[in-house]
């Protein structure tokens, strides 16, 4: 009797295994939980790594930002560059079976442009209509030349969403959304895991090569890490920087990574209300011997291990866009100090320094104050939820505040709303009308010389000014198992999963 | 010969002893709390002398010495940005003991004197106190604690305020019940019967009897209050960077468990070892100053 019941639970044991075996399964760990999944109704970055599997989009991006096809073949803006005619792919299909055509992605393109909610309409604030030319061709009319367009087609805005679903769903679609990416949605448990698997009738099905993929979110990045490690996860988003040695010596692990678009700045109040009337907020030559006292390379080294990289603009020094001839300045306390006197400054000056909460902000909080401190500007560090610091940043309670930026694939993403003069990030309440007139310059020229002379212009002004200091450009860090193979790391820091295989 | 019949009663004087000489007796006869008030004179003294015994400022840092694994130049290590973790622990001290005592203070000052007033006027004045008591006491106390912390502002000053105030109801309750049963005590009659006001009756009778009772809550309520402290720095709401104290350095420490775990354990130990001190010492009070033990 019992060697009977051992000899049942071995074969089921075997049977077991072989079932696990015909079925990969990819499990992901994710930061935080994603928003809700409706590519015009999302916000957070987190969602759109899950994005990157339900969810293609007209255009993608490669390592080097070059805009790519994907659910479009190709692109094409007229001469006075009003107008953008975009060819589709043939013969896709959205996950319920319906066909992906040109009124398709007219009807996704409209919904992003006005439904209720929609996060996508500032994106798309420059379209006035879409025409459809033929059944795989459509028209893209803007109101004015838009030069980010292209760019913003390669995020969120666009996602194709199935149009019958869409309708069904209305904004309940998010619940169970419907595109025509990779992997169909399954099912998701608030704060505990998102399941997809391997949509069949995927226009590039061949190369789809793991079955199921479960994302789950953990917090903490320990937590993450050791879950890696035991074999709980394949891969995980957002290492901390000081975990990459421990990474690097594991020979079961790998570690991708690629710099991000974003950067890590210090916004400076220099226009809103009553805290920018101290010195820093009201002369550029303080902001300029602020700028002069830190040392972003040991910033960078003491903080990361060397792993981010020193930054000065508001694009990394490896981005096209970058304006070389202003590169990262290293420290120099003596000039730092010389500009503080020729700003009349007398004794030592205090600055109200808004730092969001975590650990690693922290502690970049507490060595920049160090190194300002030796050229007579007392940081005092407060200590603020993330949240409330973005509310107070908008009402202009801080004198200096530490604020990442994820970064956007066009540099004006990165540029524009936090500068042009009542923008809705421009934190630091600048208002500049030569700058002004510049930022709208740079909106218009589709050829990458002409808006690379009118970036040299603002960076001119800009980086006299400073309204904000950059500082560093983080690594987007992602740690994956070695079983995983074919795994790249684009910057927008999207884990893509086409081309995958577990061994 | 009258020299010695004189001396006769003079030579049992000695035997009689005290109330506080005959506790502080007892309390050295208890090897648990007298270990607990050695640390606890340690670390004061080194709090104290801080300045004296660090080797390094607790707030510079050294950029080629970052997480550095303990050693003869620093023998706590270094923290993630170069700061001597012995020097901070050191230095930690300062605000962490600083906190529980104040704080505790700041409760011993409003909870007794609401107490005696509700213990000994009683009527509508004791219902009205005693409520507000049972509502804050239903509230979990480091829950309120971080609430009024959050809501005053993140700073020391205002970890040590909202410790303070969420420690007020456990002396009002204490204080006033201690009232409740002195006060019908034969000598409080008398005293009311020569005709003492009631304020005088209060502090001059009722008090000093209720004493032992709140030093003994007093003691115990200050390890709570350094848990308490440490909580509020981990979160954020106590003493602000880079000023030390150890349950911002447990913060700071929580990212590098398992790269610099050094960064943990002396802080950790530290309020270990702190609480642990004040909770002996606290027991060994309340045996001591027990009167029914002999």
């Amino acid at each position: 009797m019992k060697t009977f019941k051992i000899v049942i639970s071995a074969a089921l044991l075997a049977l077991a295994a072989t079932a696990a075996q015909a079925e990969s399964v990819l499990r992901i760990g994710l930061a935080e939980d994603p928003d809700i999944l409706d590519p015009t109704l999302a916000r957070t970055y987190v969602g759109r790594i899950v994005f990157a599997s339900i969810c293609d989009k007209l255009f993608d991006i490669d390592e080097h930002l070059n805009v790519v096809p994907q659910l479009a073949l190709s692109h094409e803006t007229s001469q006075d560059g009003k107008t953008v005619t975009i060819k589709l792919r043939p013969n896709v299909t959205f996950q319920d079976g319906e066909k992906f055509d040109a009124a398709a992605a007219k009807f996704s393109l409209e919904r992003h442009m006005t439904m209720t909610g929609s996060f996508r309409k500032p994106e798309l604030a420059a379209v006035d209509h879409i025409d459809v030319v033929d059944p795989l061709t459509i028209k893209i009319v803007l109101k004015h030349p838009f030069a980010p367009l292209i760019a913003q087609l390669t995020d969120r805005s666009g996602m194709m969403v199935s149009p019958k679903a869409a309708k069904a769903e209305g904004d309940k679609f998010g619940l169970h959304p419907v595109c025509a990416g990779p992997y169909k949605f399954v099912e998701r448990v608030p704060q505990d895991r998102i399941v997809v698997e391997k949509y069949a009738g995927y226009w590039n099905a061949k190369n789809v090569f793991i079955d199921k993929i479960i994302y789950l979110p953990i917090v903490d990045a320990t937590v993450r890490l050791a879950n890696l490690k035991s074999g709980g996860l394949d891969l995980i988003e957002r290492l901390l920087a000081t975990d990459i040695k421990a990474v690097r010596a594991d020979k079961n692990l790998r570690l991708a990574t690629a710099l991000e678009l974003g950067y890590q700045g210090m916004d400076i109040n220099v226009g809103k209300g009553e805290e920018s009337k101290g010195p820093l907020g009201q002369s550029a030559k303080v902001r300029q011997a602020l700028n002069l006292a830190i040392d972003r390379k040991a910033l960078t080294q003491v903080v990361f291990n060397g792993e981010f990289v020193p930054g000065n603009q508001w694009i990394s020094s490896q981005h096209p866009y970058y304006q070389k001839k202003f590169p990262v300045p290293g420290r120099d306390v003596t000039k730092a100090k010389a500009l503080m006197k020729e700003a009349g400054v007398k004794g030592r000056v205090s600055v109200d320094f808004m730092v969001p909460k975590g650990a690693e902000t922290q502690a970049v909080a507490e060595v920049i104050q160090a190194m300002a401190a030796e050229i007579g500007i007392d940081m005092k560090i407060r200590v603020t939820e993330f949240a409330t610091s973005l509310k107070k940043a908008e009402a202009g309670e801080y004198q200096a505040y530490l604020l990442a930026w994820s970064g956007r694939t066009d540099p004006d993403g990165n540029l524009y709303s936090f500068y042009k003069c009542k923008a809705p990030l421009n934190y630091a309440g600048y208002c500049n009308p030569d700058v002004d007139k510049l930022l709208d310059e740079s909106r218009i020229p589709s050829d990458p010389k002409a808006r690379m002379t009118i970036y040299e212009k603002i960076a001119q002004k800009l980086l006299a000014d400073h309204p904000i200091l950059y500082l560093y450009h983080r690594r987007i860090l992602i740690a994956h198992t070695a079983k995983l193979e074919g795994y790249k790391q684009m910057p927008d820091g999207l884990v893509r999963v086409v081309g995958l295989k577990l061994k | 010969m009258t020299d010695a019949i004189l001396s006769a009663p003079l030579a049992t004087e000695p035997t009689i002893e005290s109330p506080a000489a005959r506790a502080w007796r007892r309390l050295l006869r208890r090897k648990g709390a007298l270990l607990g008030l050695f640390v606890i004179i340690l670390f004061i003294s080194a709090a104290l002398l801080a300045p004296l015994i660090v080797p390094y400022d607790p707030i510079q840092q050294s950029w080629s010495a970052v997480r550095k694994a303990p050693s003869w130049a620093h023998l706590f290590g270094t923290d993630d940005v170069g700061r001597d973790v012995f020097s901070r622990v050191v230095y930690g001290a300062r605000a962490s003991l600083f906190a529980g005592v104040i704080s505790v203070g700041i409760a011993l000052s409003v909870g007794v004197p609401l107490g005696l007033l509700a213990g000994y006027r009683g009527g509508f004045i004791d219902a009205l106190l005693s409520r507000m008591t049972d509502a804050m006491l239903a509230c979990p106390f480091i829950i309120l604690a971080i609430a009024l912390a959050a809501f005053l502002g993140p700073s020391l000053g205002n970890a040590m305020i909202a410790i303070g105030i969420t420690t007020t109801p456990i002396f009002l309750r204490l204080t006033r019940g201690q009232v409740m049963s002195v006060k019908v005590e034969e000598y409080i009659e008398a005293a009311r019967a020569v005709g003492n006001p009631r304020w005088r009756i209060a502090i001059v009778h009722i008090l000093p009897n209720i004493l032992p009772a709140l030093l003994v809550q007093a003691t115990l309520s200050v390890a709570a209050a350094i848990i308490a402290e440490a909580a509020l720095s981990y979160l954020g709401l106590g003493q602000q960077p880079p000023y030390p104290s150890w349950g911002s350095m447990l913060n700071a420490a929580q990212r590098f468990l398992t790269s610099a775990p050094w960064m943990a354990v002396w802080p950790g130990l530290a309020i270990f070892l702190s609480v642990l001190s004040f909770n002996l010492v606290g027991d060994g009070l309340r045996d001591a100053l027990d009167p029914r033990e002999r």
